[in-house]
């Protein structure tokens, strides 16, 4: 999954069959995935309206430890969303790990939160871009969105949770 | 690495991608398998064009007080350098994997570079019998641009339009 990334590092040399391949298959999907893009730009405020409805359930105290937390947590998923969708379009997981993911999860460990916070938290925002797009746009999204789940939440417990 | 696609993902850095940003991404992605096709047809020829190269430079080595044969990896590493160029759809890629090492070699090794570009309007003359008509319009900006930056020893000067040569090994 690092398919046009993969043209950076053929200066002295052609590109593989499997990179070939792999080129050619993503070309054949590339509309698919511009569509994926903009279904998902139109109901991104869906999906994170109803994630953070429920994560509010799970985590009624959440607020009292973050101050303007929920409206915090918006902006988190929905800038998560955009690169998710950024990195499909793109077929390149690191780019998404590096543009992002990484410098996040360091933000959300300094928040003292749980790993079963990001975990329930991530995974109502994969369950309501299930209900809210097409599968195929599901498909797409869904390896970005278990890897945002698994990186997230694979961090310490905190010494003083704060969720 | 420097191309117009590494760019323009770093300019959206911070938010989605503007619906040109996105469209010119899924023109180049179609155009992949050509380009791949083309790329996999240089290299399939590339050992015989690096041999053309030596044997070409070889009368001029003499004169120039080299070898006979001084440049074949750096034939073959240009031709695979012009293949990611045209493969990344960026001809200015090649002032810095081929032109401007190729220059400082001229100049190191006090021989003209311009006898170089020549050497690039020479394997584009070959090469291109041996291509179909697509893969020839896919790399004729490329080894042009080679050809043109050896050749006017001054980016600056470099204009984008291909040389008469080029023009005319398109209808071959």
């Amino acid at each position: 999954m690092l398919t046009l990334a993969t043209l950076n590092t053929l200066r002295d040399r052609y590109p593989t069959v499997e990179e070939r391949d792999g080129m050619i298959e993503y070309a054949s999907t590339v509309r698919a995935r511009l569509t994926a893009v903009q279904e998902l730009d139109k109901v991104e405020r869906d999906v994170i309206e109803l994630t953070l409805q429920k994560t509010k359930i799970l985590y009624p105290n959440f607020v009292r430890y973050h101050a303007a937390g929920w409206e915090k947590g918006y902006r988190d998923m929905q800038l998560l969303l955009q690169y998710m969708a950024k990195a499909m379009y793109l077929d390149d997981a690191k780019y998404y790990d590096d543009a992002v993911l990484i410098w996040v999860r360091s933000i959300f460990k300094s928040l003292n939160f749980t790993p079963k916070f990001l975990r329930d938290s991530y995974t109502i925002l994969k369950d309501a871009v299930r209900a809210k797009v097409k599968p195929r746009t599901f498909a797409l999204m869904e390896p970005y969105l278990t890897h945002t789940i698994d990186y997230l939440s694979d961090i310490p417990e905190p010494f003083r949770p704060e969720v | 690495m420097d191309n117009w696609l590494n760019r323009l993902i770093a300019q959206s850095n911070g938010r989605p991608f503007t619906m040109d940003e996105a469209e010119r991404i899924a023109e180049f992605a179609e155009s992949l398998p050509d380009r791949l096709a083309a790329a996999k047809k240089l290299e399939d020829s590339q050992k015989w064009l690096a041999k053309q190269l030596s044997d070409a430079v070889a009368p001029k080595a003499h004169g120039w007080g080299l070898p006979k044969d001084p440049f074949t990896n750096d034939f073959t590493q240009t031709l695979s350098a012009i293949a990611q160029a045209m493969l990344l759809d960026d001809p200015k890629l090649l002032d810095h994997t081929v032109i401007a090492p190729f220059e400082a070699l001229a100049e190191a090794l006090d021989i003209p570079a311009d006898e170089l570009g020549e050497l690039y309007t020479m394997a584009w003359q070959a090469l291109s019998r041996r291509l179909d008509v697509k893969s020839v319009s896919l790399f004729l900006p490329y080894f042009s641009y080679t050809a043109r930056g050896l050749q006017a020893n001054d980016f600056d000067s470099m204009v984008e339009t291909p040389m008469p040569i080029f023009d005319e090994a398109v209808t071959v």
